[in-house]
């Protein structure tokens, strides 16, 4: 949010619900990871930099359960052909992207890692962020970098993709790295020559 | 008929310093003072103070200022020396909005009669400034200026002429640069000084010159000599005087103001008498010869592009880093057609004997198509392909393709097979979400009604193309994020979709353009109420799993037609 304030980009958020989902607890069949519980305790909903690259998370209040409905899914869905299930949360306004938890790669913490799933064509997933907490502190690291590029003003939000362009952000989230070179995410992970590259981009960028 | 000319002295130079310093309003120059004064320390002392961006009715007041303070320093120059009695000088202009682009010059020579030689400017100069402000800020068309010369001074005549269809050249926005610069100076004066070198003068005879003289926008890019005649006498030959040169610097100057590709013909005619070391001349006629459009762009294309030209160009003449800020600030839509418009019509040196059918066919096409293409083709560049694009391209279409070094050249080139190459070449997961976030910012702006839905239901709302990403390499010159390729649907309704395309994919490997095209079809017939909308459509007789099962039938089928 201070991201998007500094930045002046547009930001919108809702009031939590009165029960909002606890850490834990179910939601259809995934168990609800904490620090996304701790987010929905604070914000029914937000909707971050639509202006530029967009990040909107799944309304949970009285009237409304995104969270609950879109993980709920219908025969023949996408996520299906997906390794691991995932637990959407959010996504790219416009596009088939969804942020998702991986409530099986959960760490002794219960902290479950972030991937960006794309359902464009064949499904996708690519690892964002070890955590949520780390997700938004990447996304708002990619933020800067966004609108600091020469090209955004011509170009907006394609000048700079995410996560295919800044592997050295998500190289800065020392413990995905370490899953990425454990191979944790090779189940979800598409086997084509653009994923291994990037993903040794990730990699390279972690060096030290 | 010779016309003598009074030769131009340093009292001559210096009555005119005079009357252009006592004539023009603080803070701008005119053409006189870099002709009697020599060059200024520096070019940027000479432009007027900077443009605001976006200026209003201030900055257009001043700018149609600083137009006729131009246009009276070239005419200043063009009557500079002119003593006979009698003699006739016509000018005509296109004044539009407080542009003035000069389209013509004609010079009849007067009786024996001479005039004197200091006469006081100020009656004539306030004679001209107000028929020039008139006509340029109230006036779309041709006006034409007569000079008289008198024994003591000038008779003016001026009168708007039978309206006539715009010509190509003429500018339709005034600059606010009161004064030419430096540079634009220095060129014109150079090629005067060399066209007329050729000009040689028998003793005691005449002779006449005509000159073709190549302009593009405000620059003079090449000259040929077409007629040398001596039409009188014979023997020594003698050189012409430095004022002939002055006085052509000054038309040159004026034609500069122009636009586009153009050639002005000028017709010269120099007597020399005996015991005088150089003859004197005068320019008799200076014409511009416009050549047929080689624009092969619609009508509409090129009318947009050519403002937008019209339009940088005033700015990066008034002041460079203005013009390079605007180009900044452009969108990436303007700045597309800038380039797609100015590939085409200034392309061809840079592009000469390189093979780009996709790039020809789809800039060729003109309009939304061109421009649409232009800007997603630009997306696939990496950065700095994409910067180096730009900058070179915009080098060229404001300064020429003679500006670009050898390696700039060769560099633009490469980038130019670049897009060839990429058009052609299947999209990469992260060329995808690019061109994909350029359509959802795309289709934002087309449908501003359904932009907060976008906004509000983030990924549950995703742009669907009609005609794959995959696929875009089947259809290089089109624009696979063209407005008719794009179709906001509902999550679930995408899911449908994509199963479709899905069993497409796995069932034809390797499929044509012609069965994406066919297996589109399909798509959007049975799936077609559910674009544009955040609801379900009224009035449908299906439901989603009928359409999409029905859609995979037809798809089905077609396989079978089409094995």
């Amino acid at each position: 949010m201070s991201t998007c304030e500094r930045l002046g980009l547009a930001l919108r958020t809702e009031p939590p619900g009165h029960a909002p989902p606890r850490a834990g607890t179910q939601v259809s069949g995934h168990v609800l990871d904490p620090l996304l519980a701790a987010v929905y305790s604070r914000l029914g909903k937000a909707a971050f930099a639509t202006d530029a690259a967009g990040l909107v998370l799944f309304r949970v209040n009285e009237a409304e359960n995104e969270l609950e409905r879109e993980n709920r899914w219908e025969p023949g869905s996408p996520l299906e052909q997906v390794a691991l299930p995932v637990f959407l949360f959010g996504g790219e306004p416009g596009l088939a992207c969804s942020y998702a938890t991986v409530p099986s790669l959960a760490d002794t913490r219960g902290l479950q890692p972030v991937v960006l799933v794309d359902t464009h064509e064949e499904p996708y997933v690519l690892p964002v962020a070890s955590s949520v907490d780390g997700f938004f502190d990447t996304w708002s690291h990619y933020l800067e970098a966004l609108v600091a590029q020469p090209d955004y003003a011509h170009y907006g939000s394609a000048a700079l993709t995410f996560p295919w362009g800044v592997p050295e952000l998500l190289a800065r989230d020392r413990k995905l790295v370490e899953s990425l070179r454990a191979g944790r995410f090779d189940p979800l992970m598409k086997k084509t020559d653009s994923t291994a590259h990037w993903v040794s981009q990730v990699l390279s960028a972690a060096a030290p | 008929m010779a016309w003598p000319w009074m030769r131009l002295s340093i009292v001559v130079l210096l009555t005119f310093w005079a009357w252009g310093c006592g004539s023009l309003r603080a803070g701008g120059r005119g053409l006189h003072e870099e002709l009697a004064l020599g060059a200024p320390a520096s070019a940027l002392e000479m432009r007027a103070a900077s443009w605001p961006l976006g200026g209003g009715v201030t900055a257009k007041v001043s700018a149609r200022r600083a137009e006729v303070e131009r246009a009276l320093a070239q005419l200043k120059a063009v009557v500079s020396g002119v003593r006979r009695v009698g003699t006739r000088l016509e000018l005509r202009y296109w004044a539009e909005s407080g542009a003035l682009t000069l389209l013509g010059f004609h010079a009849e020579a007067g009786g024996s009669e001479w005039g004197e030689r200091v006469v006081d400017p100020r009656k004539l100069e306030r004679e001209l400034e107000l028929a020039l402000s008139g006509y340029g800020t109230s006036l779309s068309g041709p006006i034409r200026i007569v000079l008289r010369r008198e024994r003591a001074g000038w008779a003016l005549e001026y009168a708007a002429l039978r309206p006539e269809p715009r010509p190509a050249e003429a500018r339709r926005l005034a600059v606010e640069l009161s004064a030419v610069t430096e540079r634009s100076y220095r060129a014109a004066h150079e090629v005067a000084e060399r066209m007329l070198s050729v000009l040689r003068v028998p003793e005691g005879g005449e002779a006449r010159q005509e000159v073709s003289v190549q302009l593009w926008d405000g620059r003079v890019v090449g000259w040929e000599q077409r007629l040398y005649e001596v039409t009188r006498g014979g023997g020594a030959l003698r050189p012409v005087g430095p004022e002939l040169v002055g006085q052509v610097t000054g038309l040159l100057l004026g034609f500069e103001e122009g636009l586009g590709p153009r050639t002005v013909r000028l017709q010269v005619r120099a007597e020399h008498r005996r015991g005088e070391g150089r003859a004197e001349g005068w320019v008799e006629r200076a014409e511009v010869q416009r050549a047929p459009s080689s624009l092969e762009m619609d009508e509409d294309f090129a009318r947009t592009y050519q403002a937008m030209h019209e339009e940088l160009l005033r700015r990066w003449r008034v002041e460079l880093k203005e013009g390079a800020l605007w180009l900044a600030a452009s969108g990436a839509e303007e700045l597309a057609l800038w380039y797609a418009g100015g590939i085409v019509a200034r392309g061809a040196g840079v592009l000469l004997e390189l093979s780009l059918p996709v790039v020809r066919t789809a800039l060729a096409r003109g309009g939304a198509a061109a421009t649409g293409w232009m800007r997603t083709a630009l997306l696939r560049l990496t950065p700095d392909k994409r910067r180096a694009f730009e900058q070179l391209w915009s080098k060229v279409l404001l300064e020429g393709d003679v500006a670009l070094t050898a390696v700039e050249r060769d560099t633009l080139r490469g980038v130019m097979q670049d897009l060839e190459r990429l058009a052609r070449t299947p999209l990469v997961d992260a060329e995808k979400q690019a061109l994909r976030r350029a359509s959802r910012d795309s289709y934002k702006r087309l449908s501003p009604h359904l932009a907060a839905f976008l906004d509000e239901k983030g990924s549950l709302l995703p742009i669907h193309h009609r005609r794959p990403l995959e696929y875009a390499q089947l259809f290089p010159a089109d624009d696979i994020n063209a407005a008719e390729n794009l179709a906001m649907v509902r999550k679930a309704v995408h899911d449908r979709i994509n199963a479709v395309w899905t069993r497409f994919r796995q069932t034809r490997g390797g499929a044509t353009s012609t069965e994406v095209e066919q297996a589109a079809r399909i798509v959007d017939e049975w799936f077609k109420p559910w674009y544009h909308r955040i609801d379900d459509p009224p009035g449908v007789s299906h439901s989603l799993a009928e359409a999409e099962q029905q859609a995979l039938k037809a798809l089905q089928q077609l396989s079978t037609h089409h094995p």
